[in-house]
């Protein structure tokens, strides 16, 4: 048995040659998002890239069901769409819904955020007495146990959080004087407003202070009330939770159409803070509640 | 002047030489190393500067590699086919139509520490060959600093199997001899040379008519090795003008060695079978054969460089000016996979053997610096050569880091910009696709490695065989780690100058 021929090998090589040349150019245009159209003609398209906080979350792009989410698979991409606006909707049970309307651009990849919070907000009471077991009169031989009331460490805590910050601790009084920074966001009050900017490097700058590659420097968050309090909301950058006349609500930055603005807790009295970026303590009155986010 | 008789004919490094043949070695020395790493700096910096133009380089590298992957896979299974026709052949009867009485072996078996078993494995596969043993002369060629032990194991094998052989003798070669490095190519030459004098010369034998075969200790020959070997010395156009090569399969200790050092193993076996298919990019490798008179021309293998059997190939190439081969035989000889009383070992052993294998890239300044000086080499051939080696080095350091560790780069440091095209979402998707369809060829591998497989031992459950299918999953990591790596050490320390010395493989055997 001979080995393979020359010729044949040489066959081959020329053959695989021929799909490279043809294959490369193909494959980084189809990467690039280029596609065949109606009139087979190479269009470019884009794609839209949602992300969602949760599992169970169904995600639709012009009323129809791209993706239903998982453990493992939160987000959905979604390519080969024509530049246009498309609507997109993210919806779960006793959730209230997000949507936003997001222009797809050739080349690129529009990304959103979604974030859903519960219609009902689950409030655990953070109590400033407990109940505490202790052990009966260890001298005896009968064990006894009775039942105190102590006092709640984490309510002394939350409590502490919500006083008055001193004047030497506050930075110089202006009528902007109220400022959050997260890493590279700041968010500033301006009256009954929030001006939110960036203030990285712009090539870094997140995708929804821009349109396509045109990006603007400043947000204004408008709740159309007066912001008694306001932080970043735990876990998410693109997210201001404020406390109102009216309730506490969450409104996202991002302004590229209509902002969602859902509520934690609606009505008047209710104040929030925010403890080491993690648990929100929600309090009315005296009493104090942990905000249940799961 | 023959080339074989200038001062640079047998060059181990830059330092041999003086003046600017020192200066421009030194250069060819560095080249290697320099290709690699710019390859690799290249693909990083190109992925941060300009992570769009990476991403559409890094797009056709995976199409190129995929297509590669076909083209080596046909090669493979076509030397797949063409060793088991000649497994099945009766070369007796082939041989049988040639004059054949004249041709005599000589068989070296360099040893150094190895044990008895390891010794006796091999020569009494040797004394049951089908061949006339008495046209077989078995040289034990041993290292004379390895002691009493060694010496004792060459007189018992000598008292075991000594009169089966034509003749058999045993040689021990003298350390700290001027102009030589400790390792297999002093040995065998010196051993060859033993052999010439007290064998050859002795029996009046003509050196055309000798082949010699240099083995690894550990080398198993099958059954018709000789017979095949001889055949093709007497219907080669001209037999002194090639070395003859046999397959390696790492079969002797297989179903005890570690999963990760079977694929490794296996893997070395599947590119020595592709390139059988590829003459013109084979040269030789571990344990090959070739005629007495051509290695009695050039001196036998050099004594001071570590990659002595594929040296000898090109000492020879570059001597007869290109007009050199090698001749695949498409036949197995069976040799000793890496197992180590544990596994860390055995992991610690896979890599310097490959670090030893991929420290031939001490060959490539050999060969550019032969072209330079050799001016009877024709142009197209020095060429062709010339790309063949430097894309073989380039390409056993870099591809795989490019493709396992790079590929997902520009989305990893391109920053936000470049992650906000579709180009970003899709060249991880676009990679990982080509890669598991590339991957699909792996059942093609893991089909031709069962079917070499010595038979079960009885100590092995049923069970291990599906083990020998499903080890070929490791690949993307061997190659790498086991493949990538060490040959990346072993360019980077030729580029740095400093020289690898000579590692023998511990062989180990379980029962």
């Amino acid at each position: 048995m001979y080995s393979l021929s020359s010729k044949k090998r040489l066959w081959y090589r020329i053959s695989l040659a021929v799909i490279f040349v043809i294959a490369a150019p193909l494959l980084i245009l189809y990467a690039s998002g280029y596609r065949l159209d109606d009139a087979f003609k190479l269009a470019s398209t884009g794609g839209i890239y949602i992300s969602a906080p949760q599992s169970g979350v169904e995600i639709y792009v012009d009323n129809e069901l791209i993706r239903k989410t998982s453990a493992f698979q939160k987000n959905a991409f979604v390519q080969n769409l024509k530049p246009a606006d498309y609507e997109i909707r993210v919806t779960k049970e006793d959730y209230q819904e997000w949507s936003k309307i997001l222009s797809v651009f050739p080349e690129t990849v529009t990304e959103a955020h979604s974030f859903l919070l519960r219609k009902e907000p689950v409030l655990v009471e953070v109590r400033s007495l407990v109940s505490a077991e202790t052990d009966g009169d260890r001298a005896t031989s009968t064990a006894t146990t009775s039942i105190k009331q102590i006092k709640n460490p984490e309510y002394d805590i939350a409590i502490k959080l919500f006083e008055p910050i001193k004047t030497s601790t506050l930075k110089k009084a202006t009528s902007t004087d109220i400022e959050k920074v997260s890493r590279k966001l700041s968010v500033l009050r301006d009256g009954d407003i929030l001006r939110v900017t960036w203030l990285g490097n712009m090539d870094d700058i997140p995708g929804y202070f821009c349109r396509n590659e045109i990006c603007k420097e400043e947000i204004i968050i408008n709740p159309n009330s007066k912001i008694k309090h306001f932080d970043f909301f735990p876990g998410r950058e693109d997210l201001i939770i404020m406390s109102l006349e009216n309730g506490i609500y969450v409104s996202e930055i991002d302004d590229r159409s209509k902002q969602n603005v859902q509520k934690i807790v609606e009505g008047g009295g209710y104040d929030f803070r925010i403890l080491e970026g993690d648990q929100i303590y929600i309090k009315k009155a005296r009493q104090i509640f942990v905000l249940n986010q799961a | 002047m023959k080339y074989s008789d200038t001062p640079y004919f047998k060059v181990g490094r830059a330092s041999d030489l003086t003046g600017s043949d020192r200066l421009v070695y030194r250069l060819l020395e560095i080249f290697p190393g320099f290709l690699s790493w710019g390859t690799i700096i290249g693909t990083i910096l190109l992925s941060f500067f300009a992570p769009i133009v990476a991403a559409y380089f890094i797009i056709a590298f995976d199409l190129y590699w995929f297509l590669k992957t076909i083209y080596l896979s046909v090669h493979l299974r076509h030397n797949w086919r063409r060793i088991r026709y000649n497994l099945a052949l009766d070369w007796q009867d082939m041989l049988s139509k040639l004059k054949y009485e004249h041709i005599f072996h000589l068989v070296i078996l360099p040893y150094h520490t190895e044990s008895l078993e390891v010794v006796e494995h091999s020569v009494s596969a040797l004394a049951s060959v089908n061949y006339d043993k008495k046209k077989i002369a078995l040289v034990l060629a041993r290292e004379e600093k390895a002691g009493d032990k060694s010496k004792e194991i060459a007189e018992t094998i000598k008292h075991r199997y000594g009169s089966i052989f034509g003749d058999f003798l045993i040689t021990a070669h003298p350390a700290g001899l001027p102009g030589e490095m400790a390792g297999k190519g002093s040995n065998i030459s010196y051993a060859t040379e033993m052999a010439r004098k007290e064998i050859l010369d002795k029996k009046s034998l003509l050196y055309e008519d000798v082949i010699v075969s240099a083995f690894d200790v550990d080398t198993v020959p099958y059954k018709d090795y000789f017979l095949t070997l001889t055949w093709h010395f007497l219907t080669a156009p001209d037999p002194h003008s090639v070395s003859f090569q046999p397959v390696p399969f790492y079969n002797n200790n297989i179903w005890h060695a570690p999963a990760f050092s079977r694929v490794v193993a296996g893997s070395s076996t599947f590119w020595q079978m592709m390139q059988q298919e590829r003459p013109e990019k084979l040269a030789t490798f571990s344990s090959h054969s070739v005629s007495f008179k051509s290695l009695y021309e050039v001196g036998y293998w050099q004594k001071n460089m570590v990659s002595e059997d594929s040296r000898i190939y090109w000492n020879l190439f570059l001597a007869r000016n290109g007009n050199y081969g090698v001749l695949p035989l498409s036949y197995p000889v069976s040799m000793d996979a890496n197992l180590a009383p544990t596994l860390w070992q055995t992991a610690k052993n896979v890599y310097k053997q490959n670090r030893r294998w991929t420290w031939g890239v001490e060959n490539l300044p050999y060969i550019l610096f032969g072209f330079i000086k050799n001016k009877k080499v024709p142009f197209l051939t020095k060429l062709k050569t010339s790309i063949v080696q430097i894309e073989g080095f380039w390409s056993l350091a870099t591809n795989p880091i490019m493709i396992f560790l790079l590929g997902w780069l520009p989305v990893v440091i391109g920053g936000d910009k470049f992650n906000k095209t579709i180009l970003s979402y899709n060249l991880p998707f676009l990679t990982r696709n080509i890669m598991i369809i590339a991957m699909l060829g792996l059942v093609l591998s893991a089909v031709i490695f069962i079917s070499f497989l010595p038979e079960r031992p009885k100590n092995r459950s049923k069970y291990a065989k599906l083990s020998m299918v499903f080890q070929w999953v490791l690949i993307p990591f061997t190659i790498t780690i086991f493949g990538a790596f060490p040959g990346l050490e072993a360019q980077t320390r030729l580029m740095l100058g400093k020289y690898m010395g000579f590692w023998v493989t511990p062989k180990h055997r379980k029962n």
